[in-house]
C-alpha cells in the first residue's frame, strides 16, 4: 500500500467532541429570535375522502398565527421526479393514519397543538387496502389513479437475461422458498425537525435534518411556487439517517409555507410516532426464490419474483423495486436470470429507502438458498461461495461493470477468523454457526435528474495559508465532512487541522446530491481530490488559489429497459460468519460472535469504517430478531423507541470488524462504499447459523422465540 | 406531543401530601419519579388536573434490612439495599435502564398502571381504532366486555414482594394500615389495588424470617433490558435446615404480567412432600392457572407467554429446591 499521511489512519470524526460534550446544534437547538412552532393534525383514517376542512377556531385561538390545509398547497412532489405523488397535506383525500390534513403555527408548541383540536375535518371513508397481494388485482377504490390497469401496482419490473426455463432443466440442484419481511425503521436518534424563515424580500431559509439538502430545495421551490435561487437549505449537525431522510417530506413544506404566511421563523420538530409515520422505511416484502446449479457446483439460474409494499406514496419506490432484482445478482457468476417485481400502493404510511436499499431482504433470501443448496449437494457452503463468486473486471449478466473485487478475500478471512473449517456441522446441538456473503453499489451511476452534476467541490486556499473546501455533501453521522477533510489534506500534504470543511449548504456549496445510495466517499470524495489536485496547480501556476473539482460516473451499463437502476462506477463485496446459540427449550436465539468482512476498497479511515461495520451489525441483527413496525390496519401499533424492538447495548454480541482492500482503480485513493453493503450478509448468517445450530429456516422476519420453538417442535417431530 | 398543563403539588410531609390529597377531590394524580406517570399523560391517557410530587417526602425514601420506602429509588434499592435479600436488587437490576432507574421508585413499579398493546398508544392510534375501557370507552377492545380491564400488570417487583410474604403499609386520611400484599392487589386493571382515592402506599415490610427463604425471580421479555415482562416467576423456599428435599417447609410461587395482577400461592411441607421440582411445579401451576389471565395484549401470545412461566418455573424450583431425594 502506498504511504500516507493522513488517509487509512484512524481518526476521530470532525466535530465528535462537540457532540459528545453536547455543544453541538441540531436542528431543533438552533436558537432564532421570535421562533413559532408548528403542529400537524393527521388523519385517523386510512382511506377517506376529505369532505371538509373547517380551521375557524383554530384561526381564533390567540397565539396561532397561521394555518395551513392541504388546498393551499397543492402541487405534488417527490425525491424521484417519476413519482411525484405526495402533497404537503392531504389534498381531497388522505392514503393513511397519520397523513397530515391541517397545520397550525402559534406562539408555542402546547398553542398549536390544542388549536388542532379545534380543527373540525369531515371525512368519508373510503375502502381501505393494505394486503399488497390483494392490491394487485383490480380495485373499486384505487389508492392512486395512476395505479396500473385499475389496480393499486405503482411499479412493475420484469427482466430476463438468458433463459431460465433451459437452465431449470439441466440443473442438477435446485432449491426454492417463499419469505416474508416485516417493514423496518431506520431508527435514527434525532427526530425529523426543520425550521422554515421567510425574509422580508421574499427569500426562504429552511434548516433541516434532511440528507439531501439540494433534493430538499428543489422540491420547496417546486411546490411553494419559488425560484430555487429564492431558496437556501442548510442541514446542521444531524443525529443518523440510514436514508429515513433521504426524501423531501411534507412537513418541510409546512413548515416553510407556515413561514410565508405567518412572515415568522417556524419550527417543526417530529415526536416519534410522527418519525415512524413520515420515515418511509423498508418494504415489507414477500419473496419467492428459486436457485439452480450444475453438478460441477456452480450455478445455473437466478429465478425471483418480489412484491413490495410501497405504503401510500412513491418516494424512491421505483428505483427499490429495481433493486430487489438486480442488486441480488452479485457477487455470483450466473448466466441466467428472470426477475419479475412490484411495488404496490397500499393505505398505510410509505416505505422508502434504508439502508442496503431495496436488497436486503432478497439478499437474505439468496443467501440462506445458497445455504440450503449446499446442504442438498454436501458442499462446504464457503467452498462453494468461492467456485461462484464473480471476477475483478467482468461485466454481470446484465452489464453490470465490476472492477475492483474483494469478495473472495471477504470469505476467505472471516472463514479464518471464526474458525469455521472446526465448526461447520460440528457443534453440538443448540449451537451453530454460518455464513453468507453481500454485495452493493458504491454510489449510483445515474443522477436523479438528468443533468445534474452529482458531485462538484470547491477548494479556496484562505489569505491566513488555511483551506477550505466547499461541498454539498451531507454528513450525516457517518463521517463525510472528515473524509473530504483527509482526502484534502493529503493531496495537499497538509494535516487535518489545517483544513476546514463547509458542507451541506446550497447558497455556499457547490452541488452534491446528497448522502443515499452510499455515494459520498466514492463521488464528493473524488471531487475533493481532484478539487484538490487543481488547487496544487493553481497555487504553483500563480493563479488565483481556488481548485474545483467535479465527480461525473462514466459511461456504462446496457441498453435493456431499466438498465440504468443499480449502474454504480464501483461495487463493494462482503462477507460474515456469525456463531449462535438457540435455546430449544425457550426458541430464544443468542448471537455470540459476529465476524464481518467488508471490501471497502481502502480505508480512508479505518476508525470509521469499524463503525460502520459494526453499525452495521446492530442493524442486521435488529431486523432478524425484532424491528418491526407493526401495522394494524393502517395503524402503527409501536411507534415508540420502547415498542419498536431495537436491539440493545446489553444485546449486541462481540463483533470482529475486518476491513478488506481491493483498492478500487477509480474510487478516491482507491476507496468505495462501507455504510450500507456490509449490513446484506449479517441476517442471513445469522439465520444460516440458527440452521446449523437446531436445523430450522427462518422464512420470516423478524423470528420470535414462539415461532422458532414451533419450528423446532416441528422438526423434532419429523425427524 | 408535550405535557398537558396540570398543577404541581411539592409537599414536603406525609400529613401534608394526605391533606393536599382531599383538599383536591380527587382531581389528582400522586407521582413518584413520575416514569410511569408523565409518558401517560404526554400521550393523554387519563390526566389529571393536579399532580402531587411525593420526592421532597424524606420518610418515604428510609431503607433497612426489612423495610423499604415507597419512594426509595431503583437505584438506590440496587446501591444501598445489599442488607435486604439479594433478590430484591437483583430484580431491582432488571427492571427498566440505568437512567430509569435513578428516577423509579419501588412504590411506582409495584403501583406501575397495567399495561397494554391498546391502552399504551397515541392519541393518534387511540382516535383511529377508538377508545379503550381503559382511557374512557365503554368496552375492551380485546375481551368485548364493559367490565374488566386486562392490562398487564407490568411490576417486576411485584411478583418478588409477594413470595416473600411481604406487607405493605397504606397511610389515608383515616390513619395508616399494613396489609398483606397477597390482599393488596385486584384483578382488574380499572382499579388494580385496594388503595382508596387518596391512600398512598408508605413502605413495604418484610417478615421476620424472610432470610430463612432462598428466593429467585425470572423474567421474560423480548431484550435483555429495558422491555417490561411480559411473564415474571418468583419462587421462594423455605427449608428446615436440611439439604435434602425432605427437609422442604414451604414453597411460594408468584407469577407477574400474566393477567391484570399477579398471583401468589403457597405449597405446605405436606403439599410438597417428596415430589420432583416438575410436580411441584405442576402442583403449583394446577392452582394458579385459573388466575392467570393471559390475553392478546401484549408482545407474546398468551401461550408461550405461559408456557415459558411455566418452564421458568420447573427451572426455578430445580435451581432453589435441587433433584437431591
Amino acid at each position: 500500500m502506498r504511504d500516507f499521511k493522513v488517509i487509512g489512519k484512524r481518526m476521530p470524526q470532525l466535530g465528535s467532541l462537540e457532540k459528545v460534550t453536547g455543544a453541538a446544534l441540531y436542528t431543533d437547538d438552533l436558537p432564532f429570535e421570535n421562533l413559532h412552532y408548528a403542529a400537524i393534525l393527521r388523519s385517523p383514517f386510512a382511506h377517506a375522502r376529505v369532505v371538509s376542512v373547517d380551521t375557524q377556531r383554530a384561526k381564533a385561538l390567540p397565539g396561532v398565527v397561521a394555518v395551513l390545509t392541504g388546498s393551499e398547497l397543492t402541487t405534488t412532489f417527490g425525491v424521484l421526479p417519476i413519482s411525484y405523488d405526495e402533497t404537503a397535506l392531504a389534498v381531497d383525500k388522505v392514503r393513511h393514519v397519520g397523513e397530515g390534513v391541517a397545520a397550525v403555527a402559534a406562539v408555542s408548541l402546547h398553542t398549536a397543538q390544542e388549536a388542532l383540536q379545534l380543527i373540525e375535518v369531515k371525512y368519508e371513508p373510503l375502502p381501505a387496502y393494505f394486503d399488497p397481494e390483494k392490491g394487485r388485482e383490480i380495485v373499486e377504490s384505487q389508492i392512486h389513479a395512476h395505479g396500473k390497469r385499475g389496480t393499486n401496482i405503482h411499479k412493475e419490473v420484469n427482466l430476463h437475461f438468458g433463459d431460465v426455463d433451459a437452465a431449470a432443466q439441466e440443473s442438477a440442484h435446485e432449491v426454492s422458498g417463499e419469505f416474508e419481511f416485516a417493514g423496518v425503521s431506520h431508527a435514527f436518534l434525532e427526530p425529523h425537525s426543520v425550521v422554515a424563515d421567510y425574509s422580508p424580500s421574499g427569500e426562504l431559509t429552511v434548516w433541516s435534518a434532511t440528507q439531501v439538502p439540494f433534493y430538499l430545495r428543489r422540491a420547496l421551490a417546486l411546490v411553494l411556487g419559488m425560484e430555487q435561487e429564492k431558496v437556501r437549505v442548510i442541514k446542521p449537525c444531524l443525529g443518523g439517517g440510514f436514508g429515513g431522510k433521504s426524501d423531501p417530506f411534507p412537513h418541510e413544506m409546512v413548515a416553510a409555507a407556515l413561514s410565508r404566511k405567518a412572515r415568522v421563523p417556524v419550527k417543526i420538530t417530529f415526536s416519534r410516532e410522527e418519525v415512524f409515520i413520515s420515515h418511509h422505511g423498508r418494504h415489507p416484502s414477500r419473496i419467492k426464490m428459486k436457485i439452480g446449479a450444475a453438478g460441477s457446483g456452480t450455478f445455473t439460474y437466478f429465478d425471483l419474483d418480489v412484491t413490495i409494499d410501497g405504503g401510500a406514496f412513491g418516494s424512491f419506490g421505483v428505483v427499490t423495486t429495481h433493486y430487489n432484482g438486480v442488486l441480488t445478482l452479485g457477487p455470483y457468476r450466473v448466466d441466467n436470470f428472470r426477475y419479475s417485481g412490484r411495488r404496490v400502493y397500499t393505505n398505510q404510511p410509505p416505505s422508502g429507502a434504508m439502508r442496503g436499499h431495496g436488497a436486503v431482504n432478497t439478499r437474505y433470501v439468496k443467501e440462506c438458498l445458497i445455504d440450503e443448496l449446499c446442504e442438498s449437494m454436501e458442499v462446504d457452503p464457503c467452498d462453494f461461495r468461492l467456485k461462484n463468486f464473480l471476477g475483478e473486471n467482468t461485466l454481470t449478466v446484465n452489464k453490470f461493470r465490476i472492477t475492483s473485487n474483494g469478495a473472495r478475500a471477504c470469505i476467505e478471512r472471516t472463514r479464518e477468523a471464526s474458525g469455521w473449517d472446526r465448526k461447520y456441522r460440528q457443534l453440538p446441538y443448540g449451537q451453530g454457526i454460518g455464513v453468507a456473503s453481500g454485495f452493493f453499489i458504491s454510489g449510483s451511476a445515474l443522477p436523479i435528474h438528468r443533468g445534474d452534476s452529482q458531485s462538484i467541490v470547491r477548494t479556496v486556499q484562505e489569505e491566513d495559508g488555511r483551506i477550505t473546501v466547499y461541498s454539498g455533501a451531507s454528513d450525516i453521522g457517518q463521517g463525510s465532512d472528515t473524509m473530504l477533510a483527509q482526502v484534502t489534506a493529503e493531496v495537499l500534504n497538509l494535516s487535518l487541522e489545517d483544513i476546514c470543511v463547509v458542507t451541506a449548504d446550497t447558497d455556499q456549496c457547490p452541488i452534491d446530491l446528497g448522502s443515499y445510495s452510499s455515494r459520498v466517499t466514492f463521488m464528493a470524495g473524488n471531487a475533493a481530490r481532484e478539487a484538490a489536485l487543481n488547487l496544487k496547480q493553481a497555487l504553483a501556476a500563480g493563479e488565483p488559489p481556488v481548485g474545483i473539482g467535479e465527480y461525473i460516473s462514466p459511461e456504462m451499463g446496457g441498453t435493456y429497459k431499466g438498465a440504468g437502476a443499480g449502474l454504480s462506477p464501483s461495487y463493494s463485496f462482503g462477507a460474515s460468519v456469525a456463531e449462535v446459540e438457540v435455546n430449544p427449550e425457550t426458541g430464544q436465539i443468542h448471537v455470540l460472535k459476529v465476524w464481518l468482512a467488508h471490501d471497502c476498497g481502502l480505508a480512508l479511515n479505518p476508525l470509521a469504517v469499524e463503525g460502520q461495520l459494526e453499525g452495521s451489525v446492530h442493524m442486521g441483527l435488529g431486523q432478524f430478531l425484532g424491528e418491526e413496525v407493526q401495522f394494524e390496519e393502517g395503524r402503527i401499533a409501536n411507534a415508540s423507541f420502547l415498542d419498536y424492538k431495537m436491539v440493545l447495548s446489553t444485546d449486541v454480541p462481540e463483533i470482529e470488524a475486518i476491513i478488506v482492500e481491493s483498492e478500487d482503480p477509480e474510487g478516491p485513493f482507491g476507496a468505495k462504499e462501507c455504510g450500507e453493503g456490509a449490513l446484506h450478509p449479517v441476517l442471513p448468517a445469522v439465520a444460516n447459523a440458527v440452521y446449523d445450530a437446531v436445523g430450522i429456516r427462518i422464512r420470516k422476519l423478524p423470528v420470535t422465540p414462539d415461532s422458532v420453538l414451533s419450528e423446532i417442535k416441528r422438526e423434532r417431530r419429523g425427524r | 406531543m408535550s405535557l398537558p398543563l396540570f398543577t404541581l403539588h411539592q409537599p414536603e410531609s406525609l400529613p401534608d401530601a394526605l391533606r393536599c390529597a382531599r383538599d383536591l377531590d380527587g382531581s389528582f394524580d400522586f407521582m413518584a419519579g413520575g416514569t410511569d406517570l408523565l409518558p401517560a399523560y404526554t400521550q393523554r391517557l387519563n390526566t389529571r388536573r393536579n399532580v402531587i410530587s411525593l420526592t421532597g417526602i424524606k420518610s418515604l425514601t428510609r431503607l433497612s434490612s426489612h423495610t423499604i420506602g415507597a419512594c426509595v429509588t431503583l437505584a438506590d434499592l440496587i446501591r444501598y439495599g445489599k442488607e435486604l435479600p439479594p433478590v430484591i436488587h437483583r430484580t431491582a437490576s432488571l427492571i427498566a435502564g440505568p437512567a430509569i432507574r435513578e428516577s423509579a421508585t419501588v412504590g411506582g413499579n409495584l403501583l406501575l398502571s397495567g399495561r397494554c398493546n391498546y391502552y399504551n398508544q397515541s392519541p393518534l392510534y387511540r382516535c383511529a381504532i377508538g377508545p379503550c375501557l381503559k382511557a374512557d370507552g365503554e368496552a375492551c377492545l380485546v375481551v368485548k366486555q364493559k367490565e374488566t380491564c386486562y392490562a398487564i400488570a407490568s411490576g417486576d417487583l411485584a411478583p418478588v414482594f409477594l413470595a416473600l410474604g411481604a406487607h405493605f403499609n397504606i397511610a389515608g386520611p383515616d390513619g395508616e394500615r399494613l396489609v398483606n400484599a397477597s390482599d393488596f392487589y385486584c384483578p382488574n386493571g380499572l382499579s388494580s389495588t385496594i388503595l382508596g382515592a387518596c391512600e398512598l402506599l408508605t413502605e413495604i415490610v418484610l417478615p421476620k424470617d424472610v432470610f430463612d427463604f432462598e428466593v429467585d425471580y425470572v423474567k421474560l421479555r423480548p431484550r435483555t433490558a429495558v422491555d417490561f415482562p411480559q411473564a415474571g416467576v418468583a419462587v421462594a423456599v423455605k427449608r428446615n435446615g436440611s439439604k435434602q428435599r425432605n427437609g422442604l417447609i414451604e414453597v411460594r410461587v408468584a407469577l407477574g404480567a400474566l393477567g391484570p395482577s399477579p398471583v401468589v400461592t403457597m405449597m405446605t411441607k405436606d403439599e410438597v412432600g417428596h415430589r420432583t421440582p416438575e410436580q411441584i411445579a405442576e402442583q403449583v401451576w394446577k392452582k394458579l392457572a385459573p388466575r392467570v389471565m393471559a390475553i392478546r395484549n401484549g408482545y407474546y401470545r398468551p401461550s408461550y407467554r405461559k408456557a415459558m412461566a411455566k418452564h421458568y418455573l420447573v427451572n426455578l424450583l430445580k435451581k432453589l429446591i435441587g433433584s437431591r431425594g
